[in-house]
């Protein structure tokens, strides 16, 4: 090659690294990139969406009444066991448990509440679609409260201050006196004795004490929908990039942090699934957490949307009394499909770190450094290919994880919700 | 077992689409490659080669460090004649720009190849993001014929930023083709 030649090539090869977009990038955020940092703010999180089947949703009685249920230990076959068992508000609503544990072991980690208002699936599988159907299921799940619906029905009917906060918004509960009707106990889901007095029951009251079950998921729905992320430190770095103040820039994250940031909207493509001021797609992936040699025991979205489609409760369902044409999730799901098999609905990425490990659907990550490493290495997963190794540096994994350590932040949550009523 | 070979070949096509794109700074340079070239008395043949030589080169450059620049944008024209030239489709959806993680609707404009409005035709839905190898988060259907060629397309839902395709497959009166849109999110 003639030296000429060489220096053109040089030369050439000089101007495309120069005038290459990174390059031109420098340390700020291109246009673009600014866009995507705003569309990740909690700037951009759209007001509480309606929830069609529930007409209480956003009345502050129903709140307290929630509330109250939350916190309550007798909500059960037993007086150890509240919502509040496993979703601890000094834990981010988890329980820092690989499984969560009540009168038994559940299946999977409990999941984090704050912001679920957002979901249109509930539960890892999404065999939930609202927030007050989601609810019904611990409260009769043999691992969990353990009650029966014939339970519930007594529990609000015999105490005073349940009765009055229940019918000044649902109206008369049923005549409950009448125990040849309303048996003290008694469910679709319960033991084999339990069971059959619900089969021994007409269809009509079977309905009204479905009904006044429903509308414990609606108080309850209604009390979590106030669990609201406020601003993190990247939020409030976002803010300073839109109001162009660079001083502020730089005290809210460090060097770190902002490298971190980079790598998760671009090199670790985080934002493919965490995306959306919640950083969640609130969809379904399988991300290849389970031994890569088998297929998975745990079926994830395969067997959520069955369990969904045959939900009583569901957005369609006797009990929901919304809109069929404000059921479109439902309308339109998924149901079949390879993308489903061992899929796991993404989690959000708000107060990841405060809210402690373990993580992912099965607890099997102890630490968010395990999680990237997952990530890094995406493995084989014999069903989808979704994942590409990311070839992370050391560095790189220490920034990423200061940067997820920018999204902690206090919940826009009226405090007096995070403590039990009256405290 | 997992269709590795599928996901290289659909790779492997993204890839070839690219040339056109990567070359976007070494291109001139090329060029400028054969001017000088030229000005050394060069034949027209040889300072091609060596400016096809530089081309490539330059490509790998470019791949080595415009990382960014890594697929071709592809075609996002909401107006397109089907296939097998049958029909044309035109898109549209009911909310601008197309959201992230929302539900929403379409209106799907058929026409015969001549403008002819097409009611009365069977058209099913699929897509999804070629270079994941996944397909569509929810089951988009026509429910609904709204005359003079539109039809209302419900479910449709994109849940990650990217590259996406829709594809129609359509049956008018026993003439069938498919019709494929992409989309840049």
């Amino acid at each position: 090659m003639s030296r000429s030649r060489r220096t053109v090539l040089a030369l050439s090869a000089a101007l495309c690294i120069a005038f290459s977009p990174s390059a031109l990038a420098g340390d700020k955020w291109t246009d673009e990139e600014i866009r995507v940092l705003q569309s990740l703010s909690i700037d951009a999180l759209p007001p509480l969406p309606a929830s069609p089947g529930n007409p209480v949703a956003d009345d502050p009685d129903a709140v307290a009444f929630g509330h109250r249920l939350f916190f309550d230990r007798e909500l059960g076959s037993t007086d150890a066991v509240a919502c509040v068992t496993c979703h601890q508000p000094d834990r981010g609503f988890r329980d820092g448990l690989a499984r969560g544990r009540a009168i038994g072991e559940t299946r999977r980690r409990t999941m984090n509440l704050v912001g679920v208002a957002w979901s249109p699936w509930l539960f890892w599988d999404g065999r939930r679609d609202s927030l007050w159907a989601q609810a019904l299921e611990p409260l009769e799940h043999p691992a969990e409260h353990g009650g029966t619906r014939l339970g519930y029905l007594h529990l609000i009917a015999n105490d005073a201050d349940y009765r009055i906060r229940y019918e000044s918004l649902f109206g008369a509960l049923p005549d409950t006196t009448d125990r040849a009707r309303f048996p003290l106990s008694g469910g679709p889901l319960g033991t084999p004795e339990e069971r059959a007095v619900w089969q021994a029951m007409s269809s009509a009251d079977q309905h009204q004490v479905s009904t006044v079950f429903a509308n414990l998921g609606r108080v309850l729905e209604a009390y979590q929908r106030r669990l609201v992320p406020g601003a993190a430190p990247f939020d409030r770095y976002v803010r300073a990039i839109v109001d162009a103040d660079s001083a502020d820039q730089q005290q809210i994250l460090d060097e770190r942090q902002v490298s971190g940031l980079k790598l998760f909207i671009d090199k670790a493509r985080c934002m493919h699934c965490h995306n959306g001021p919640l950083l969640t797609n609130n969809e379904f992936h399988n991300t290849g957490v389970f031994p890569s040699d088998r297929l998975p025991e745990d079926r994830g979205r395969v067997e959520g949307v069955k369990a969904l489609l045959d939900d009583e409760f569901n957005c369609l369902g006797k009990y929901s009394g919304a809109d069929p044409g404000a059921c479109g999730e439902l309308r339109f799901v998924k149901s079949s499909g390879i993308e489903l098999v061992a899929a796991f609905r993404t989690p959000s990425l708000r107060n990841i770190a405060s809210s402690g490990g373990p993580y992912m659907h099965d607890g099997s990550f102890a630490t968010l450094r395990d999680v990237l490493e997952h990530y890094d290495e995406a493995r084989a997963t014999l069903i989808s290919d979704d994942l590409e190794p990311l070839s992370l540096e050391e560095s790189q994994f220490v920034e990423l994880e200061a940067f997820l350590r920018a999204l902690d932040g206090p919940l826009a949550t009226d405090p007096s919700l995070l403590a039990p009523p009256g405290d | 077992m997992i269709d590795k070979t599928r996901v290289t070949d659909i790779r492997e096509t993204g890839t070839r689409d690219v040339p056109r794109d990567e070359t976007l700074c070494p291109s001139p340079i090329a060029l400028q490659t054969a001017a000088i070239d030229r000005r050394h008395g060069k034949s027209a043949q040889e300072s091609l080669f060596q400016a096809s030589s530089a081309f490539f080169i330059l490509a790998l450059i470019g791949l080595l460090f415009v990382t960014d620049l890594r697929a071709a944008d592809p075609d996002t024209a909401t107006n397109r004649t089907s296939d097998n030239g049958h029909f044309v489709v035109v898109i549209e959806s009911r909310v601008e720009p197309i959201p992230l993680n929302s539900l929403h609707a379409w209106v799907v404009s058929l026409n015969t190849a001549d403008g002819t409005p097409v009611d009365d035709a069977a058209i099913d839905v699929d897509g999804g993001m070629p270079m994941h190898n996944h397909g569509l988060p929810t089951a988009p259907r026509i429910t609904e014929a709204l005359g003079d060629g539109k039809y209302l397309l419900e479910g449709v839902k994109f849940q990650m930023p990217g590259h996406w395709t829709v594809t129609f497959g359509i049956d008018a009166d026993g003439t069938t083709d498919s019709v494929t849109f992409n989309l840049m999110l």
